[in-house]
């Protein structure tokens, strides 16, 4: 009898425990709203160091270890800093600036401007164009062009900046610095788009200002970048994909405006140099200053878009004959002093490649080409766009000027370009370097 | 609450789950259409140990129910204690002992048909290794990137000369193949072996409709193949389309999907790719002869940028 009494209550507490928690994880999927950025989030003013130039003095000796990129570690405590990170503290205030150094006010005043012109994560837009600047730079050139041109409207950005959040967050981070939770841990780093730099660009701008156009976005997001952990976003709707890269470049915009003007500030002890853009100014307000880069990157990348590299015509056949005799000169452009010496970077082929810092203030290397992974695109488009134009921010030159055939090549079907490409092409396959190597005198191992 | 409740709510939990196990198959939540040459002995196997399952489902659960609903009321009842009886422990240790060891030889042809690379080592070694397309399956963190040999080196494939055991010997690069991301095509009737390899952590490929599972290890190259004996692509202009039947009739159960089952890191879940089954050969020449130019393409895309 007494064990019976018992028993009542006790099942009556395990019932109620049960229901509880089955009342609470049926609401757990209601907390907050998993598709958005919270509406009272605002981007954060940027206090990592900022590299102002490609940083040629000092050289690593290996990669970084995993955990923080080299400009992170340069605040990390004595003992757990590596040589390289010794060295580069040298480039702080030659190369590399604190932003720590900015007034509060100043950074007040950052955080004021930039959310006036380009919203907030979950409410993205740009604005405060000032028309009369953009006109200076292009006589056509309207805020609605650009908006219309860039797809940077309110509505396509706010879809792409919920995509952003859910699939790309994680690694290049709310402001699209590349320093998302798991960026870290990877390398190469993710991209930080904050400088305006992207390394893979089809178009034929001067290598200083050359800005992406939407096809090379949408065709890194849309096939990954192979030897990084940038994996492919294909199983994403082509309209997804399209609102995605309206979003990077977004980010892109709001970040170089940023990074330029603070560079100014801090390389100018707090003063901003104007851009001669704005009419009657000398000094410029950050106001002004910001709203000249912002008229400057819309030009930039309004005409990046309107000038794709035009490759000159494959001039040979698609025999394997004809492809290694081309790949034959290449190897000659590819060592020659004059022409290409691309041996001086890409050391024994890459497979000796020096390791030197980024604009990013990341570690690279120059392709080792016997590996066969070329992270830009492996086809002759992607490589041919390349030595074209050169890889921004890690100091590969441009060749346009100095490999496209001349016209007396040009009467002979001969294109000193597309005979590195073949080249290149050709490097990473044992079987046609013996053929190279038996049949056209091409002193390779 | 009355004593039987617990007793009546089991029942009804449990009897519900058995009845929507017993008519998924009708109501087409259970697996995938036959579209697989091993659809036949993996679905007779799944129903198979299903059946055997369901039958120690009903008896052990009916039990427990009856149990439940006839003793619970009675607070003077004492329990009955059988541990330590060698008779009872024999008797459940034995009886699915058996059925395993059953099942274990029932199943034995199929697995060494699916899994066992010996059997596909014989065919190459009969010089039958052109009945495959071959292709090579590299999946890292998160994506299978696959590499398609041009069709030129087809006959290649069939070499007896290449070592016996390497399979990568078999398929090594060249500077034609054609990569493509995420999206396995063959075609309908076509036996169809990868190479599956893996870059980084353990991966899984698991294409449902084809009955296929196979992990990817670190450091090894594992061969699978299966053989689609239904299409499921259409052509509309220069894209294929999936998720059509033979007939021309779209079917969602034709989205064949390509999916990662090993949890590899945290977009594990949006680690998938596609199998498109083209209905021809020709078609799927047609198909690789248009991705292996954009491989070879020397020219921006003009007309993709326009239409876009």
């Amino acid at each position: 009898m007494h064990a019976g009494r018992m028993q009542s209550p006790s099942v009556r507490r395990i019932a109620l425990v049960v229901a509880a928690l089955g009342l609470g994880l049926s609401l757990l999927p209601g907390c907050g709203n998993p598709d958005r950025y919270d509406a009272s989030m605002t981007f954060p003013v940027r206090s990592d160091p900022l590299v102002a130039t490609l940083i040629s003095q000092t050289v690593p000796t290996h990669f970084n270890p995993p955990g923080h990129t080299p400009i992170d570690a340069l605040k990390l405590p004595a003992p757990e800093v590596t040589h390289d990170t010794v060295e580069l503290r040298n480039e702080l205030g030659k190369n590399i600036f604190d932003p720590a150094e900015l007034q509060p006010q100043r950074r007040g005043e950052y955080a004021q401007l930039l959310t006036e012109m380009f919203g907030t994560p979950a409410q993205p837009k740009v604005s405060g164009f000032d028309p009369a600047v953009l006109k200076k730079l292009d006589e056509n050139l309207t805020p609605e062009k650009v908006i219309a041109g860039l797809k940077l409207d309110e509505a396509t950005l706010a879809e792409g900046s919920k995509i952003y959040r859910h699939q790309c967050l994680h690694c290049h981070g709310l402001e699209g610095n590349g320093r998302g939770p798991t960026g870290f841990w990877v390398n190469p780093h993710p991209r930080d788009y904050r400088q305006g730099i992207y390394k893979f660009t089809s178009s034929g701008q001067a290598l200083g200002e050359r800005k992406p156009r939407r096809e090379d976005l949408r065709h890194i997001i849309m096939t990954g970048i192979e030897g990084t952990s940038m994996p492919s976003f294909g199983m994403l709707s082509s309209t997804d994909i399209d609102h995605l890269v309206s979003y990077v470049t977004y980010l892109s915009f709001r970040g170089e405006a940023e990074y330029q003007t603070m560079l100014d500030i801090l390389k100018n002890k707090g003063e901003l140099s104007a851009l001669q853009l704005t009419e009657n100014v000398e000094k410029p307000t950050l106001k002004q200053s910001l709203q000249e880069w912002l008229a400057v990157l819309s030009f930039r990348w309004q005409a990046a878009e309107a000038a794709p590299i035009q490759p000159d015509p494959y001039p040979y056949g698609e025999s394997e004959k004809d492809f290694l005799e081309s790949a034959a000169r290449g190897f000659q452009v590819f060592n020659s002093e004059g022409q290409g010496s691309c041996i001086s970077c890409h050391k024994n082929y890459g497979r000796e490649a020096p390791y030197s810092y980024d604009e990013w203030g990341t570690i690279v290397r120059p392709r080792n080409f016997y590996d066969g992974i070329h992270r830009g695109g492996k086809r002759p488009i992607d490589l041919y766009n390349r030595v074209w134009g050169g890889i921004k921010g890690v100091g590969m030159t441009s060749y346009d000027t100095t490999l496209r055939p001349n016209d007396d090549q040009k009467a002979k079907k001969v294109d000193p370009m597309w005979d590195v490409v073949n080249f290149i092409r050709a490097l990473p396959y044992p079987e046609l370097r013996a053929k190279l190597k038996e049949q056209h005198k091409v002193n390779i191992d | 609450m009355g004593q039987r409740f617990w007793g009546w709510l089991f029942g009804i939990v449990l009897f519900a789950i058995f009845v929507f196990t017993a008519v998924s198959p009708y109501m087409g939540w259970g697996l995938p259409p036959k579209a697989s040459s091993f659809s036949g002995e993996i679905d007779f196997l799944f129903y198979l140990i299903l059946g055997v399952v369901a039958f120690f489902y009903v008896l052990t659960e009916a039990l427990l129910v009856w149990n439940m609903c006839r003793f619970a009321h009675d607070p003077n009842r004492k329990s009955r204690f059988v541990h330590g009886n060698h008779r009872l422990e024999m008797l459940w240790t034995v009886i699915p002992g058996v059925l395993l060891f059953g099942l274990a030889v029932v199943q034995i042809n199929a697995w060494a048909a699916i899994k066992y690379p010996t059997s596909l080592v014989q065919q190459f070694d009969a010089g039958r290794g052109e009945d495959y397309l071959q292709m090579e399956i590299t999946t890292r963190q998160w994506e299978y990137r696959i590499r398609y040999a041009s069709p030129d080196r087809m006959a290649s494939w069939s070499d007896k000369s290449k070592a016996k055991h390497d399979f990568e010997q078999r398929l090594p690069p060249q500077r034609d193949d054609v990569f493509v991301v995420n999206d396995v095509h063959t075609w309908k009737g076509q036996k169809t072996l990868c190479y599956l390899r893996t870059r980084d952590v353990g991966h899984s490929f698991f294409v449902p409709a084809m009955r296929v599972k196979q992990d990817a290890l670190p450091g090894r190259t594992i061969p699978l193949w299966f053989q689609p004996i239904e299409s499921n692509t259409r052509r509309s202009g220069d894209v294929w389309l999936d998720g059509y039947r033979e007939d021309g009739v779209q079917d969602s159960r034709f989205v064949w999907d390509l999916v990662c089952t090993q949890y590899c890191g945290t977009r594990h879940s949006l680690m998938r790719g596609k199998l498109y089954v083209h209905p021809t050969k020709e078609d799927y020449l047609a198909w690789l002869n248009a991705a292996r130019a954009d491989s070879n393409r020397t020219q921006p895309e003009k007309q993709a940028a326009a239409t876009e």
